[in-house]
């Protein structure tokens, strides 16, 4: 217990966070209004959250828009990005995905969801991402961070996979899922537990050793 | 529910997979500002926003950018400076009132804005503060409770060294009488030793193998006189291990011993011995 003190006893008064945040000048430098800041965040995470708009959208246009909007958002109110909360690409990819998710609903657009535990990227022919505002280090470090997600994910049985992936790329209801998927109510609510269980233990040891908050 | 066992429930509170009332009571509980589940919340939003991370990174059009920071140069700056105090030029003396009115609006809004930013930032210190002070809380009573433990031990070793001290009287005193006191019952491998001190009147007895006296019963030893008459010298109860002492004061005026006995008797003791025999011995008649 007296271990855990002084853990405690360790912690900042002032409530800063203990890691090294890479963003935090640009994202300070956005709350000072300074319009470059915004355009390197962009540089810097608009290829990473655009694949999570056209995976939800489905349309390369609509895609575009909302990523737009998700940066737009990020500059008129920079205060909704907590770091003490998360880092700030989960923030971005998170705010994209409710955001696509919005616009789909508003659109009342129902595609036929095809989700291939197999398939590796969205399906839609995208153009190489040109990495020249980051370092070859940076490009080796983000493609093996993407390399030991995909194994986290591979941890998930196919089934299970099927329903995770629709539950976070879908605006479907756990009822629609079950209908779209034809399996039992109960089925989809277990398997969408189960995994994100799974998936949640399996991606601790990404974050951590990566020190991700 | 405890904080601990909210773990899972928190996972999938941020999937949107919890039923609608389970979802308003999570609710409830994150919005009373409970500072171990918002951070078990942060670490659920950093797994959940790994997962399109395994994605392939898409570029998109560059016009996109082009659009967004066409938007943001279009927006009025926050910088931009104020009009300078003093004589004001003719053509800028009239204002109109619902722009005057909205500029305020803005500057309170941005003013309290700020208070409440700081009066978040505040607020997050101070629960740091108090899980601190919660921890050092519970520190301080384990540490109460080891000193109190350690209280009873002191008395405990002090009660073994005051005895440790009479015996040692005891057997440095040339009036010291010693009884040695044999299992009166067949196959009883019971002992005691009786000592006492014929100018203090003090006595102490060490007995050992003796079994339980039984449920409501007690062991009480006995001072028999040469007129065969039994003094009582107290009542003792064994250990575990089948140990006993007994110290007791000698009744005044008791004359002559010629022997000591236990019995056991019913609990509390008795006034004369009505139980069976377990200890008996004789006082060596150094007379003859």
């Amino acid at each position: 217990m007296l271990g855990f003190a002084r853990t405690v006893r360790s912690l900042p008064l002032d409530g800063s966070t203990a890691r090294l945040d890479p963003d935090r000048e640009l994202i300070e430098a956005v709350r000072r209004r300074e319009a470059s800041a915004l355009g390197s965040l962009y540089d810097r995470y608009g290829s990473t959250v655009f694949p999570v708009c056209l995976r939800i959208l489905r349309d390369r246009s609509e895609a575009e828009e909302v990523l737009g909007d998700v940066f737009h958002e990020l500059w008129n109110r920079p205060e909704s990005f907590d770091p003490s909360r998360g880092n700030l690409p989960a923030f971005l990819v998170l705010l994209a995905r409710s955001r696509s998710i919005d616009r789909l609903r508003s659109k009342k657009r129902r595609e036929a969801v095809v989700v291939s535990s197999d398939r590796e990227s969205t399906g839609v022919a995208g153009e190489p991402v040109d990495r020249a505002e980051t370092s070859p280090l940076e490009n080796a470090m983000l493609a093996q961070r993407r390399s030991r997600i995909r194994a986290a994910m591979g941890v998930l049985a196919p089934e299970v996979r099927e329903v995770v992936e629709l539950a976070f790329y879908s605006d479907l209801s756990h009822g629609e899922i079950s209908r779209e998927l034809q399996q039992p109510l109960g089925t989809v609510k277990g398997r969408i537990r189960n995994g994100l269980i799974r998936l949640r233990d399996a991606l601790r040891t990404v974050y951590e050793d990566e020190g991700i908050v | 529910m405890r904080c601990e066992e909210r773990r899972d429930e928190i996972l999938l509170y941020a999937a949107n997979a919890l039923e609608e009332a389970e979802r308003r009571e999570l609710d409830g509980h994150l919005g009373s500002g409970c500072p171990r589940c918002a951070g078990v919340l942060a670490e659920v939003h950093t797994m959940m926003g790994l997962v399109p991370l395994a994605l392939d990174p898409l570029a998109p059009d560059p016009a996109v950018r082009e659009r967004l920071m066409a938007r943001i140069d279009a927006e009025p700056s926050q910088s931009a400076r104020w009009p300078t105090p003093g004589r004001v030029p003719p053509s800028r003396r009239w204002v109109p009132a619902a722009a005057a009115a909205a500029v305020t609006f803005l500057l309170v809004s941005l003013i309290f804005g700020m208070r409440q930013a700081r009066l978040e930032t505040e607020l997050g210190r101070q629960e740091t503060r108090i899980a601190q002070l919660e921890v050092a809380l519970e520190e301080t009573a384990a540490l109460e409770e080891i000193v109190a433990r350690q209280d009873t031990e002191i008395q405990r070793l002090r009660a073994g060294a005051d005895r440790a001290m009479r015996t040692a009287r005891l057997l440095r005193s040339s009036e010291t009488e010693i009884v040695q006191l044999a299992g009166k019952a067949a196959g009883l491998e019971a002992s005691a030793r009786l000592m006492w001190d014929r100018g203090q009147q003090v006595g102490h007895l060490f007995a050992s193998g003796l079994k339980p006296a039984g449920p409501a019963k007690v062991y009480q030893l006995w001072f028999i006189t040469k007129n065969d008459e039994k003094i009582s010298a107290g009542t003792f109860e064994v250990d575990p291990t089948g140990e006993a002492e007994l110290q007791m004061a000698v009744p005044p005026g008791i004359g002559a011993i010629a022997a000591a006995a236990v019995t056991d008797e019913p609990r509390g003791g008795s006034p004369q011995p009505t139980g069976s025999i377990q200890l008996v011995g004789a006082v060596v008649d150094r007379s003859t």
